[in-house]
């Protein structure tokens, strides 16, 4: 396995992510062709059938689209397709285990909100 | 190329290293053979052995390393050739058509080597001496002793091959039955011994021109067709081993 | 439907061993499947079955349909690459490849030669002279080149090291990718390969543990721990395959579906539950007989 994959959620998952996260970095744009899931396979190493049931994830939730003969493409408006959803799983993920953490640690609201506005005032410096 | 003559090739390209390696030592010997009658052995004071031919001596070690080659390559090819995704009945088919090419190969080398030998006598005038049989090039020897060294090559093989696809189906534990059966049934019935050796002993002499050399050249042809046709049964009812 | 291969009820009698019971299993065209299972657990008694090498004592197989037994229509679909029988060992590696060349009706031998030179084999020498890892190599590059539509590894690479193991993966999805076919893989080294099956068959004392997709089976494989009451309240009921304990905490690993309610209210209630990788869902599932490594 290659060193950029993880155990820990579905390979198809993490190769839907990858595509979506070349389309916020906008290495990939909308309209654009996606890599073939040969390519993915290989550079993954993993099984064809896998990639392809990430990418078919990315086609029903509208992201991708097929050109049939051709392959998938970016959609337009994918980008604010994929923003929406990550922040949706931002609050309901990261924040949940933030302040899951934070109730284990003890931490208090008032508190909690210090630390990441020292955060904040580090990551700026 | 049909699935029959890939099976034969695939003989071929097994039985050519020992093949090549047993010409060689053959070759080696016989060199050395000459180079002990002619150059250690005064000629004409008549202290050298009888002999007639050097070449004519190694039917012997041919019929051996037909014996040893044909039992070790059955054995081995069979799990080769399943692996290939052969039919038995292919295997069966190469093995019966390549041993008989493969025993008018030997017997083919070893009348044309002793050919060549007869030839290189009368060339270097030789024909007349006391350790040579003299006759001449006669066609008709040459085409019976072609013959007669396929026929007993032949048998050899196929002799084997049937004792092999019987271990192969009963496995190799039946040779140690077949072999303590043997050795008491010499040892209890010392004329089954006799009786035994005779055979040996006749077929022998009618491979060098005594006896019926007819009736027996036909004898072991029939036992060789049976030898294939009984073996065929047998390999198709074998199993890979482990 | 044709299955590239179907079994029903297949057993196998060695003398008084059983070295497969009722086995039934379908597997269908242009996959990858995974065959696992420790030494003994039957994997090359059922790819010789498989290949027609051996009769079933009871069952039945089909080969793209047919019967194997015998039948040179079936079996030229076939190319099983084994440890032991691929080759003789006097034969010199280049006359192997033309002896392979010549069976497989679909051998493609520029990708051979394309093969050899990648793996710098040496074709003058004779089987037996090879190294370890040039076995391997010899037998892969059968394997591949043959384009058999179905293409059996048995332990393929028994004696490569790990980039020798990684260029084989990387070649055999490049082939894989252009040319779909059935590959079976029979290994136990899983966690290298598990990514590559699409699906798995494991075999354990001679019949199937488990037959499903990967990642069906990757989503109903956990590992759950936390204080030891919560977790064994949590797991009450479903298929544990693992239990550990240090201490007041408490693991488990479960072989079972989970809800995503049952997992958040897990997580809700503090415990941490992971993916379980399938090496350790196969030890767990095949090593009832307790002793033995994998």
């Amino acid at each position: 396995m290659k060193p950029f994959l993880d155990e820990s959620k579905p390979i198809y998952l993490q190769i839907a992510e990858w595509i979506e996260d070349d389309i916020l970095r906008d290495n990939l744009a909308e309209g654009e062709q996606v890599y073939s899931t040969n390519r993915f396979a290989k550079m993954f190493q993993i099984n064809p059938a896998t990639a392809a049931k990430g990418i078919n994830l990315l086609v029903e939730e509208g992201i991708l689209f097929k050109k049939r003969g051709i392959g998938m493409f970016v959609a337009d408006g994918a980008k604010k397709v994929i923003i929406d959803k990550r922040k949706q799983r931002f609050v309901q993920e990261t924040v949940a285990e933030l302040f899951q953490e934070a109730r284990k640690l003890g931490i208090s609201r008032e508190e909690l909100l210090t630390l990441i506005k020292d955060y904040e005032g580090r990551e700026s410096r | 190329m049909s699935r029959l003559s890939q099976g034969i090739k695939v003989q071929y390209l097994i039985i050519k290293p020992g093949f090549t390696v047993f010409w060689g030592v053959i070759l080696a010997i016989m060199a050395f053979q000459y180079l002990i009658i002619f150059y250690f052995t005064p000629q004409g004071t008549g202290v050298t052995p009888d002999v007639k031919t050097v070449v004519g001596g190694h039917l012997l070690a041919v019929v051996i390393f037909m014996g040893v080659a044909t039992g070790i390559q059955c054995w081995e090819a069979f799990t080769y050739y399943l692996n290939l995704g052969s039919t038995r009945r292919e295997f069966w088919l190469s093995c019966t058509i390549f041993n008989f090419l493969h025993s008018l190969v030997m017997a083919a080398i070893l009348v044309g080597l002793s050919l060549i030998e007869r030839l290189a006598f009368i060339f270097f005038g030789l024909e007349h001496s006391f350790m040579f049989r003299t006759y001449t090039i006669d066609a008709l020897i040459v085409l019976t002793s072609l013959v007669v060294n396929f026929v007993v090559i032949a048998t050899v093989a196929a002799g084997v091959f049937l004792l092999v696809s019987v271990l192969y189906r009963f496995s190799w534990k039946l040779l140690l039955v077949l072999g303590a059966a043997f050795l008491s049934g010499i040892m209890l019935f010392p004329a089954f011994g006799d009786w035994l050796f005779g055979v040996i002993e006749y077929v022998a002499n009618a491979t060098f021109g005594e006896n019926n050399q007819e009736t027996v050249m036909a004898l072991l042809v029939v036992f060789s067709l049976a030898c294939y046709l009984l073996a065929y049964p047998l390999i198709k009812g074998s199993q890979v081993k482990n | 439907m044709t299955y590239a291969i179907e079994t029903r009820n297949l057993g196998k009698l060695y003398g008084k061993t059983k070295a497969l019971d009722g086995v039934s299993v379908a597997l269908q065209e242009n996959k990858i499947y995974g065959l696992l299972g420790r030494n003994g657990a039957g994997k090359s008694t059922l790819l010789k079955l498989l290949t027609g090498q051996i009769f079933p004592t009871t069952g039945e197989i089909k080969l793209f349909g047919e019967t194997p037994y015998e039948n040179a229509n079936a079996l030229s679909k076939v190319c099983i690459v084994r440890e032991t029988g691929t080759f003789l060992k006097d034969m010199k590696a280049r006359d192997a490849l033309k002896v392979a060349s010549t069976y497989y009706p679909n051998w493609d031998q520029e990708l051979a030669d394309r093969l050899v030179k990648a793996f710098k084999l040496d074709l003058k020498k004779n089987y037996k002279s090879l190294s370890l890892g040039m076995k391997s190599q010899l037998g892969i590059i059968v394997g591949l080149a043959s384009r058999a539509p179905l293409t059996i590894f048995d332990e393929p690479y028994i004696g490569l090291d790990a980039p020798g193991r990684q260029l084989f993966y990387d070649l055999l999805l490049e082939e894989y990718g252009e040319k779909p076919r059935t590959i079976i893989l029979s290994t136990h080294l899983i966690d290298e390969v598990a990514n590559l099956f699409e699906e798995v068959i494991i075999l354990e004392q001679g019949s199937v543990k488990l037959i499903d997709e990967t990642d069906k089976i990757k989503e109903k494989a956990f590992f759950i721990s936390g204080s030891q009451g919560e977790v064994e309240r949590r797991v009450k009921g479903k298929q544990v395959i693992y239990r550990d304990t240090l201490g007041k905490t408490a693991v488990a690993g479960v072989y079972d579906r989970l809800t995503q309610e049952e997992l958040g209210s897990m997580e809700a209630a503090g415990l941490e539950v992971g993916p379980m990788p399938l090496q350790k869902l196969f030890i767990y599932l095949t090593a009832e007989r307790g002793e033995g490594d994998v």
